[in-house]
């Protein structure tokens, strides 16, 4: 199988759907004959998962994925097959000390225990390290993510992004004219970030460790990315409030950056206010989620949700540094109204307009 | 189609010498095709591909018996012909039976996990030692990392980065086989 790149590339089109009928035909037929072809196929098709799963392919390709390659029960069998194997070698790593390899101990090596009395005293030595461990844990440990989301929390003090991200409490991002902002990002910290958070994701693979990976990408301005890692985090944790806000933030702020107000950007609004609506169910007191959703709904031109939104905002926020924000949104949104209506009046008023004159008011 | 069409031994024959003329070598051939045409309708989307790649061979076996002498050139083309309008058929009938498209594949629940991790323990418990050494050490890094470590084990191996690439999906074969069998079984103790 050496000298497959090519080869590689155009099976990896063919799993995800990519190749016209007339390039597809003779890739089958060599499939039919060809036993390396097909292993190299399988192989493939086990990179893609998981690639899939790390949050490695590209936007396109996680489209064609969970559209195209996943439509059969046996690849979405080995989906989990993969999900599982990764946690397992996640809890198994070969370079930590075997104390620490595991969180859960395994099938065969509980059922040694359950017939062997002799391991009775061990056990009890090992229950009192692992509760030793578990308090060092719970009480003295700082985990991969809590460091690296620390690192990220210290990269600024401004959120770089309309909407508000969860745990983060950065003010909202200046926009006065001259740039009045003194945040002043520090680089270091955000490079410190990345290294904790894609390191969490290669060791843990929970849906913490890539819902805190996602903010990395949000905050580094790579939306993509951290849309795949949130929609990768939501797969093990369906009814993390937080988790939809944050990913409701980050299609959002792709909708705003695609041409605002144009089509293209409308699939990401709507997606983004799903997944906003979902946190608020889960979590009604999640004051993020309720700013996001109004930030959408006034982007979405709803213009009545979004005042209701801003008002049910300020009515909760005690005092954060957002709550000027939200005021200020609710007034430009009072104003506009204002400015409508006695345009209207004002036109209703007015005689006829003689050609050219509607131009140059 | 015609249905009242019965395979029979002889026809068995006359397609499997079509296929090889040596019948040991035509039935290691038969086997590949069945296999592969079930991974070829896979990736073609159709979660019923066992039932269709039968189809597909039952309708080239009766074929076979008008055309075996006459055909030149591999078998292959043909098979894939008459396996894409099986699919087609298939895919119309599908439609007609549901306006609604195929579901999108929801993410799957987690309530099966841990008996999944439960299998998935005991199975690697069932692999010679250094097999599962490979399969921690394979999988255990991630991107540019995960390409530098499969270097070096595979340098440690003494085989190529391609060979090690096999041999740990071979092994992951096993480990998906293993487990499917564990899932389809009872509980974990």
């Amino acid at each position: 199988m050496t000298g497959a790149s090519s080869e590689e590339s155009r099976l990896r089109a063919y799993l995800l759907g990519e190749l016209p009928p007339e390039e597809r035909v003779p890739v089958e037929e060599r499939l039919l004959m060809d036993r390396d072809f097909v292993e190299l196929l399988l192989i493939l098709e086990e990179e893609l998962t998981d690639g899939y799963l790390r949050g490695a392919l590209s936007e396109q390709e996680r489209n064609e994925f969970e559209n195209y390659f996943l439509t059969t029960p046996a690849r979405r069998r080995k989906l989990k097959m993969a999900r599982v194997l990764k946690r397992y070698v996640a809890n198994k790593r070969p370079e930590l000390a075997p104390g620490t390899r595991t969180d859960r101990p395994s099938g065969a090596f509980r059922r040694r225990l359950v017939f062997a009395p002799i391991w009775g005293t061990a056990l009890a030595a090992m229950l009192v390290a692992a509760v030793g461990i578990g308090i060092w844990r719970t009480v003295i440990y700082e985990s991969t993510v809590d460091k690296g989301l620390a690192a990220l929390r210290a990269y600024r003090r401004e959120s770089p992004v309309e909407g508000r991200v969860s745990g983060f409490d950065w003010g909202p991002r200046n926009e006065t004219l001259g740039d009045g902002s003194n945040d002043i990002p520090d680089r270091t910290k955000l490079d410190v970030a990345g290294r904790y958070l894609s390191d969490a994701v290669n060791t843990r693979g929970d849906a913490d460790s890539h819902h805190a990976l996602g903010k990395y990408y949000l905050v580094k301005g790579d939306l993509d990315a951290a849309i795949a890692q949130f929609y990768t985090a939501l797969e093990s944790a369906p009814k993390n409030a937080k988790l939809h806000s944050d990913l409701g933030v980050a299609l959002l702020e792709r909708g705003r950056l695609s041409r605002e107000g144009s089509s293209d950007s409308l699939p990401d609004f709507a997606e983004s206010l799903v997944h906003l609506d979902e946190a608020l169910k889960l979590d009604p007191a999640l004051l993020e989620a309720l700013f996001n959703r109004a930030l959408c709904h006034e982007h979405m031109n709803a213009r009545s949700q979004a005042a209701d939104d801003w008002k049910a905002y300020l009515e909760r926020d005690g005092g954060s540094l957002w709550r000027e924000k939200a005021r200020r949104h609710l007034l430009d949104m009072e104003d506009d109204k204002k400015k409508t209506s006695q345009d209207k009046e004002f036109k209703e008023s007015s005689p006829p307009t003689k050609p050219g004159m509607e131009a140059r008011r | 189609m015609k249905r009242n069409w019965e395979l029979t031994g002889e026809a068995f024959d006359k397609f499997l010498s079509w296929l090889h003329p040596d019948r040991e070598e035509a039935g290691k051939k038969y086997e590949d095709i069945r296999r592969h045409l079930i991974i070829i309708l896979n990736c073609r989307g159709c979660d019923a591909a066992e039932e269709l790649a039968d189809e597909t061979i039952n309708r080239v076996i009766r074929r076979a018996q008008q055309m075996a002498d006459t055909y030149r050139g591999e078998p292959a083309p043909y098979f894939i012909t008459v396996a894409n309008n099986l699919f087609l058929e298939y895919r119309t009938k599908l439609q007609i039976t549901s306006e609604l498209p195929a579901d999108f594949p929801e993410p799957d629940p987690d309530p099966d996990d841990d008996r999944e991790y439960d299998c998935l323990d005991q199975c690697m418990e069932e692999l010679r030692p250094a097999n599962r050494d490979l399969v921690l050490r394979y999988y255990s890094e991630d991107k540019q990392a995960k390409i530098d470590h499969r270097k070096q084990l595979a340098d440690e191996m003494g085989i190529g980065v391609n060979a090690l690439r096999i041999r740990a999906h071979r092994i992951r074969l096993t480990l998906q086989e293993c487990l499917d069998k564990c899932l389809a079984s009872g509980p974990v103790m």
